[in-house]
This record gives C-alpha cells, sequence and structure tokens, in this order.
C-alpha cells in the first residue's frame, strides 16, 4: 500500500488535513495510508514513505530537508495554503497521487 | 460561518506567512536583497488575511455569542501569534543583513 508522510511543526494541524485526505482515500476505494507527524520524526519515515508532504507553515524548510535527505528529490511538495486551509483532502490526495505515478 | 474552516485557514495564511518571513531572513543571508523585500511583502500579506479570519471569528463572537471555542482554534491563535512575531524579527533581521553586508 502506498504511504503518503504529512508534516508540520507538532503534526497537528496538518492531522486535520490527513483526515480528511484518509477519508475521501476510503471513501472511494484508493488504497493508500496517510500519516501526519512532526517534522523533528521526519528522518525515521522517509524509508517507507512514497510522498512526503510538508504544512504550508514550514515551507521554508523544504530546501534543508532536501539537502539532509537527497532521497527525497522528486518524493516532496509543499500543500499549498489554499487547500490546506479549505481542507481539499480530495484535490491534494489526486495531485500527490499524480505524482507518485509520474515518478513511478 | 464555519468555525473549523476559518480555523483552518488562519492556520494556512498564517503558516503560509511565517514561512515567506523565514524564506526573506534566508534570501538576505544570501545577500538576495530584492528577493527578501518581495517575501516580507507577501508574508505580510497573509498574515493581514489570516488576521482579518481571525478579527471576523471575534466579530462574530461578540455580535452572536455563539462560538464554542474548540483546541483548533486555540492553535489558530497561536500559529498567527507565532507569525507575528517571526515576521516583525524578520523585518529587523534583513535590514541588519543589509547593513552588515554593506558596511
Amino acid at each position: 500500500m502506498r504511504k503518503i508522510v504529512l508534516v508540520c511543526e507538532n503534526g497537528a494541524s496538518t492531522g486535520m488535513v490527513m483526515k480528511r485526505m484518509q477519508k475521501y482515500a476510503d471513501d472511494n476505494k484508493i488504497s493508500v495510508k496517510i500519516e501526519a507527524h512532526p517534522y523533528a520524526e521526519l528522518g525515521e519515515l522517509i524509508a517507507d514513505a512514497d510522498y512526503v508532504l510538508l504544512g504550508p507553515q514550514i515551507g521554508y524548510k523544504k530546501d534543508e530537508t532536501l539537502q539532509k535527505y537527497p532521497e527525497l528529490a522528486k518524493k516532496i511538495d509543499v500543500i499549498r495554503p489554499m487547500d490546506f486551509g479549505m481542507l481539499n483532502g480530495e484535490k491534494i490526495l489526486k495531485e500527490t497521487i499524480a505524482s507518485i505515478e509520474k515518478n513511478a | 460561518m464555519d468555525f473549523v474552516e476559518t480555523s483552518m485557514e488562519i492556520i494556512a495564511d498564517a503558516g503560509d506567512g511565517k514561512s515567506q518571513a523565514m524564506e526573506a531572513i534566508q534570501a538576505a543571508k544570501k545577500g538576495d536583497f530584492g528577493r527578501a523585500e518581495e517575501l516580507l511583502q507577501n508574508s505580510h500579506n497573509s498574515i493581514v488575511k489570516a488576521h482579518k479570519n481571525h478579527s471576523g471569528l471575534l466579530f462574530h463572537d461578540a455580535d452572536k455569542n455563539d462560538v464554542k471555542v474548540t483546541m483548533l482554534m486555540v492553535h489558530a491563535a497561536d500559529h498567527l501569534s507565532g507569525a507575528d512575531i517571526i515576521e516583525s524579527i524578520a523585518v529587523e533581521l534583513v535590514q541588519l543583513y543589509k547593513e552588515v553586508k554593506h558596511a
């Protein structure tokens, strides 16, 4: 099963987004596991993550994250504030799956 | 008014504002002051947007007195005050980098 990892400072607000994404996936029988974690745990999570999404509040950490974990190139994005604020789980999930499939 | 949606919008805009303020500091550190100023402006616009939603909640409560305070709302207010502080500090740091690099 594919795994999408969402990270923000402490995994709280991305938890809301995670729930909406997982609900859309479950309702539409899309086989994917979505998790939300604090940024500090990212290192332990990347090995089995198909894609990593950063919350808009830590978008500035994308470059340093890529320097630290070059293996995340093509596997990381920042969630757009608009989609995040509207809790648009469907759009975020569809775009992320499209990115995963583009890399496959 | 959807309180969950409003809280999430505050978190998203305040978070985006904070992130751009941090990027402004990083740009100034590299000496790219044009980019730093642009990021500070974008940061400010996002934080103002978050404040408008935040005030909307306050005014709504003052008017109708029916806001049920949730942890998500408190978390949103927390994000907003954090973003405010980072923005103020970023403005000062960009200025400081300018003076240091042009000294």
